[in-house]
């Protein structure tokens, strides 16, 4: 049996080694604690993903919870030829597709910053640490309004690296299609940070003019 | 001038040929809505690339235990309550045939008997329906397509009408953040 080792250090930041398909063998005879270390592998790209789709921690910590669920249940409708990172990302993406769909519209709460955007106090320049802090926030703004499956195809093209066919394979679209949404999701994104910054620099020209007179 | 070929070209990422790629410079040289475009798409490019995978929370796999134990039981809960419903079901049916047996003084087999003659009688009145109904849109051949759109049309309403409910009634049972 061909054994895959893994080695996340290079994707996700972090280093994770052991034998994937071993635990995923040793998981679908029933091994909990065998799917416990997929989940300790994974669980830093799930719940990226599912922050970025649902714009917040805690729907996002619900929904990966409910999407290794969801995988644990269905582990052996896994086909073994099929990347398991990109499968399990699929199963998330589809769960937060149809969250959105159901809440409708997506806020990020700038109280509830998770780990990576919190204020570092050590940090030399806390005044480009605030902006790139509320850069970051202003590009989620930004992708939180696109529509859930853009949105999808923004995130996994984008924090993933996936391909047209990895995200058309993913989110059960053409590739055709998947290219039509992404060209649309960047134009709008583009579109989106024009009128911010037209704004931001009119508010600016007002300010300027009232402080003069 | 014709910006949507350039915005295209701009936001697409697909290689350019040589005149593409002449065409694009020449323009950008001379149109400031489509340099505005490639600018702010390379500053949301840059920034989502720069922008680190969030981690999970510390207390991620603890919760993951937890959930699992919970969506067990949950799971567990629901095919007992789906076996039960089905042991109401069969049991509710033979204690009817019983019922009837013991009431009437009919057989199993005499009761079996009329189910299978009632629905010989219902297959032989839907085959007549049918045969008038062909005879029908055979006199008049504009009969067919408007009485079947009215017929399907009442179909999925009812169909749709009880998936609302359906759905509704799931709704109000079920908590919002439950488990499939």
């Amino acid at each position: 049996m061909k054994i895959k080792r893994i080695d996340c250090r290079d994707r996700y930041g972090e280093f994770v080694n052991g034998t994937e398909s071993e635990w995923i063998r040793q998981a679908t005879n029933g091994n909990d604690t065998a799917f416990c270390y997929l989940v300790e592998a994974y669980q830093k790209p799930v719940f990226n993903l599912c922050y970025r789709l649902l714009g917040n921690t805690h729907d996002a910590e619900d929904a990966a919870q409910e999407s290794f669920f969801r995988a644990y249940r269905n582990l052996k409708k896994y086909d073994p030829q099929r990347s398991f990172t990109n499968w399990l990302l699929s199963i998330a993406s589809h769960y937060c597709i149809d969250c959105m769909r159901k809440k409708h519209a997506v806020t990020i709460s700038t109280e509830e910053l998770p780990e990576t955007f919190q204020h570092d106090s050590n940090a030399p320049e806390p005044e480009k640490v605030m902006s790139k802090q509320e850069n970051e926030l202003r590009i989620q703004s930004l992708v939180n309004k696109l529509s859930p499956k853009d949105k999808a195809i923004i995130v996994l093209k984008y924090w993933y690296e996936f391909s047209t066919s990895d995200i058309s394979d993913a989110l059960s679209l053409t590739e055709s299609s998947v290219k039509s949404r992404l060209f649309r999701a960047r134009k709008e994104l583009a579109g989106k940070l024009i009128d911010q910054s037209k704004k931001a620099s009119r508010i600016k020209r007002q300010f300027n003019e009232t402080q003069t007179i | 001038m014709k910006h949507k070929q350039f915005e295209k070209l701009l936001l697409n990422f697909e290689p350019l040929d040589q005149t593409e790629d002449d065409l694009l410079k020449t323009h950008l040289s001379s149109c400031q809505r489509c340099n505005d475009l490639r600018n702010a798409w390379n500053s949301i490019e840059q920034n989502i690339k720069s922008d680190p995978m969030v981690n999970a929370p510390p207390e991620f796999i603890s919760n993951w235990e937890i959930y699992l134990v919970l969506a067990k039981e949950k799971r567990a809960k629901r095919t007992s309550i789906a076996l039960a419903g089905s042991l109401l079901v069969v049991s509710s049916t033979g204690s009817l045939i019983f019922y009837l047996t013991s009431l009437s003084n009919f057989s199993i087999s005499e009761i079996l008997s009329l189910i299978f003659t009632r629905l010989g009688y219902f297959i032989a009145q839907l085959l007549h329906a049918i045969r008038g109904f062909s005879s029908l849109s055979k006199a008049f051949p504009i009969f067919l397509p408007i009485s079947t759109g009215i017929g399907l049309s009442i179909f999925f309403m009812t169909i749709m009408l009880l998936g609302f409910w359906v759905v509704s009634m799931f709704r109000i049972i079920l908590p919002k953040q439950g488990v499939v």
